[in-house]
């Protein structure tokens, strides 16, 4: 038994008692970029429970329609485009079907990514310009695609970026990525004070470990989420809709007067346990480069 | 001040202690978010004063809102006034976090939530006395949320300008200062321990 009977364990509300009001997003049209699965579906399924009209953009159209499913069940109004979040003229185009669709996007939600362990030494070229230019370019070109028809349009609106708990220490063995998900936070900052003037707010989520089916730090299994959980000091791993509704709350006119900021979600994962460590193993010498579950 | 109007702590028992305009209306948004709300003031520093005030009534809920800190030059700061200036601030915070925490460990059942509120960190003149209480607190926060995060106990802070001047934020940066701690000491932030956040600190 990894978490003894006698630690307390809390849970948030489930999905289905949600914590904003219905409707408080009517009106608002969303998009958000990897949307079709994980972290970005839960991001866009609280945004939608909250009443915001969605736009997945998914890196193929398969992938964007199987979100788009997913909301279309609840009732939600979506529609979804396959794209590439590194090349300016997709994203643009994708914007211009969305606005004819939906109206003004007023709402960006940044999670396009890809992420697996690695070495630093024996990561291509091809490989470190794979995934930071998804994340960093990605982020880029739909924020400013987006501040500048908000700007066009007379200003205001929301986005919010998905970054990750280890954006402070540095990730060994997952250097691509995490290079590119600090990138993505001190990005928002810079933006948030960019756009202030326009009434765009941007904010950032920094977030730990949600397990789900695209997962790359272990299955899905129970046993898995139970073991993973073990190792934070809140005992568990997070919850999908845990992720999707701070996301929400930033974006939302509860937060009309946060921006440039870097909310953490992680269950205290990045917080130091304890002084004394296991003796150190290089990345490259360990059995699993991202080290093992308990 | 809150716009929140959802009851986020319905049923939960807060103690407030601090006074002042911020205090003020995060007390309200904790009222408005279902919670019953008794307040204390801030500036006790014995542990008896503090132990008094958890024998009273049980507490789920601890918003700390310290002490307003001298802005003096650092060279004619005098001793006592270093000592007491963070005696009732950064010495009463953790008294009052402890004492929290031990009527929760071990109680089967129970969670609980701290919020700090503090002034953000700014490097600038007159600031040696609020700057160093930062630092101090920041790991405060990440050092108890480790502690006590198998409690069930979550510890959070906001850090931000609008702490301090109240008065001279913005109507949203007030609101969403009310909405975001009303948040953070609520179970849907039930994922969120050891964070350190700001308003909006441009």
């Amino acid at each position: 038994m990894l978490i003894p009977p006698h630690h307390t364990v809390i849970e948030a509300p489930p999905p289905e008692r949600p914590p904003f009001p219905p409707g408080m997003l009517a009106g608002q049209v969303a998009v958000v970029t990897g949307g079709g699965s994980g972290m970005g579906l839960a991001m866009a399924t609280e945004m939608a429970r909250a009443g915001a009209a969605i736009a997945i953009f998914g890196r193929t159209q398969e992938k964007a329609d199987q979100g788009a499913a997913r909301l279309r069940e609840m009732g939600a109004r979506v529609v979804a485009f396959g794209g590439d979040v590194r090349k300016p003229e997709s994203v643009a185009e994708n914007f211009d079907r969305t606005e004819a669709e939906l109206g003004p996007v007023t709402i960006v939600g940044n999670n396009a990514g890809g992420n697996y362990p690695v070495t630093a030494e024996g990561m291509s070229p091809g490989q470190w310009r794979s995934i930071t230019r998804i994340a960093i370019d990605g982020t880029f070109l739909v924020s400013t695609e987006f501040a500048r028809r908000r700007i066009a349009a007379g200003g205001g609106g929301a986005i919010v970026n998905n970054s990750a708990q280890y954006i402070w220490s540095g990730f060994p063995g997952d250097a691509h990525s995490a290079s590119a998900k600090a990138a993505i936070a001190t990005m928002s900052t810079a933006m948030a004070a960019d756009w202030k003037r326009h009434g765009i707010r941007v904010n950032c989520v920094a977030a730990g470990f949600f397990p789900h089916d695209f997962s790359v730090n272990g299955s899905d299994s129970n046993r898995d989420d139970e073991r993973t959980g073990s190792m934070f000091p809140i005992g568990r791993v997070g919850r999908m809709h845990e992720f999707g509704q701070i996301s929400t709350f930033l974006v939302s006119p509860l937060a009309a007067g946060i921006t440039g900021e870097t909310l953490v979600i992680d269950g205290g994962d990045r917080l130091r346990r304890q002084l004394l460590h296991p003796a150190f193993v290089p990345p490259r010498e360990r059995d699993s480069l991202w080290g093992d579950l308990p | 001040m809150s716009t929140n109007k959802m009851p986020w702590l319905a049923g939960r028992r807060a103690l407030v202690a601090g006074s002042g305009a911020t205090v003020d209306a995060v007390t309200a948004a904790l009222l408005a978010a279902g919670a019953t709300v008794r307040r204390a003031p801030s500036d006790l520093v014995e542990a008896a004063d503090i132990a008094a005030l958890f024998d009273a009534e049980a507490v789920d809920l601890l918003v700390h809102g310290g002490t307003p800190l001298p802005g003096d030059p650092p060279e004619s700061l005098s001793l006592e006034t270093w000592r007491a200036s963070f005696s009732a601030d950064l010495d009463g915070r953790y008294l009052f976090a402890a004492e929290f925490a031990r009527r929760i460990i071990g109680d089967a059942g129970r969670h609980g939530a701290i919020l700090f509120l503090m002034p953000g960190f700014r490097a600038e003149a007159g600031r040696t006395l609020a700057g160093t209480a930062h630092g101090a607190l920041d790991n405060l926060v990440k050092s108890l949320a480790v502690e006590w995060g198998r409690d069930g106990i979550r510890v959070n802070a906001i850090a931000a300008r609008a702490v301090e001047a109240f008065a001279d934020a913005t109507a949203a940066q007030r609101e969403s200062l009310c909405n975001l701690a009303t948040w953070f000491l609520s179970d849907h932030a039930a994922y969120m321990t050891g964070t350190v956040a700001g308003i909006d600190e441009l």
